[in-house]
């Protein structure tokens, strides 16, 4: 691979692939994080208690849970980093549509607008592919894109974005 | 051996022992009169060593039979492998290695995927006629952290 190719890429919007690739690894990610939690709050309280605790996931307090964990997951990366460890994998960042980093503010409106991008199959999604600048619902709720941010590493061309 | 050669040699000899020891004797006093450190620091080494050709020494020299002469297993046996190990920090070699490989491995996914959106792109942009070309990069990023 050469540098050139790569440069070609830089901080063009990002498509659907890439989002998709780093969106599965985020909750894989994300979802094992919240098991071995989860497990280990029931370790902690079964050694404090010593009764057998468990999650009866029939009920809505483990959702709710996974629910806020995923909030706080990706509203977190992208208002620290700018891009969630998926991402990261993937070379691409949120940045605001001027390509300026994103506030805080606007990364808490793309965590809380992103669950209904999900709504009418995926409907919100559409955006990725058809939007000229491949952004989503809830990359038009916060005024927000998503764009490749990665250098190959060859002599001279810099470190990785 | 006859008288005369006797009575030659009975000449002969002292003197040649009395010559020897007179040589001994001048070359004692002429070594010790002579300041050799002197006599190496006017030798002009750079000028000695421009008029030897280096490359008509090397091409008579035969490699292959003075290799050949050489015990490779024995110079193999008296290498201290353990010992190079150690100084060579091979932990830290091992970690550069395989950190470069992970960085390039991390580069071909990203550059694929970026080949399979651009794909998918071009697809959507035939199925929706759009004819405008493809927005510009956003450069701004590219001189931020």
């Amino acid at each position: 691979m050469t540098a050139q190719p790569a440069l070609r890429y830089q901080g063009h919007y990002a498509g659907a692939v890439s989002r998709l690739a780093s969106f599965v690894i985020d909750i894989v990610v994300s979802a094992g994080i919240f098991c071995v939690a989860l497990a280990a709050i029931s370790y902690g309280a079964q050694v404090i208690t010593g009764n057998l605790v468990s999650w009866n996931h029939t009920t809505g307090v483990v959702a709710g849970l996974f629910a806020a964990w995923e909030l706080a997951y990706f509203g977190f990366s992208w208002a620290t980093n700018g891009r969630t460890p998926g991402m990261a994998v993937f070379g691409i960042r949120v940045v605001r549509t001027d390509g300026a980093v994103l506030e805080p503010r606007r990364a808490t409106i793309r965590a809380l607008v992103f669950p209904f991008s999900f709504l009418f199959c995926g409907l919100g999604f559409l955006g990725i592919l058809v939007q000229r600048e491949h952004r989503a619902l809830h990359d038009l709720a916060a005024g927000s894109a998503v764009i490749y941010a990665w250098t190959a590493r060859a002599p001279g061309l810099g470190r990785e974005a | 051996m006859n008288s005369r050669d006797r009575a030659g040699r009975r000449w002969t000899d002292p003197a040649e022992a009395l010559a020897q020891q007179v040589t001994e004797r001048v070359v004692d006093l002429v070594v010790g009169a002579l300041d050799v450190n002197e006599l190496v620091a006017r030798v002009d080494v750079n000028a000695i060593i421009s008029r030897v050709d280096i490359d008509a020494v090397l091409r008579k020299i035969d490699l292959n039979e003075l290799l050949g002469q050489v015990d490779v297993n024995e110079l193999a046996q008296r290498i201290d492998v353990a010992g190079l190990v150690e100084k060579a920090d091979l932990g830290a070699i091992i970690a550069q290695s395989s950190g470069g490989m992970a960085r390039e491995a991390v580069d071909a996914v990203r550059y694929r995927t970026a080949g399979l959106d651009q794909v998918i792109d071009r697809w959507v942009r035939v199925l929706l006629r759009r004819k405008d070309p493809a927005p510009p990069p956003l450069l701004a990023v590219q001189a931020g952290p």
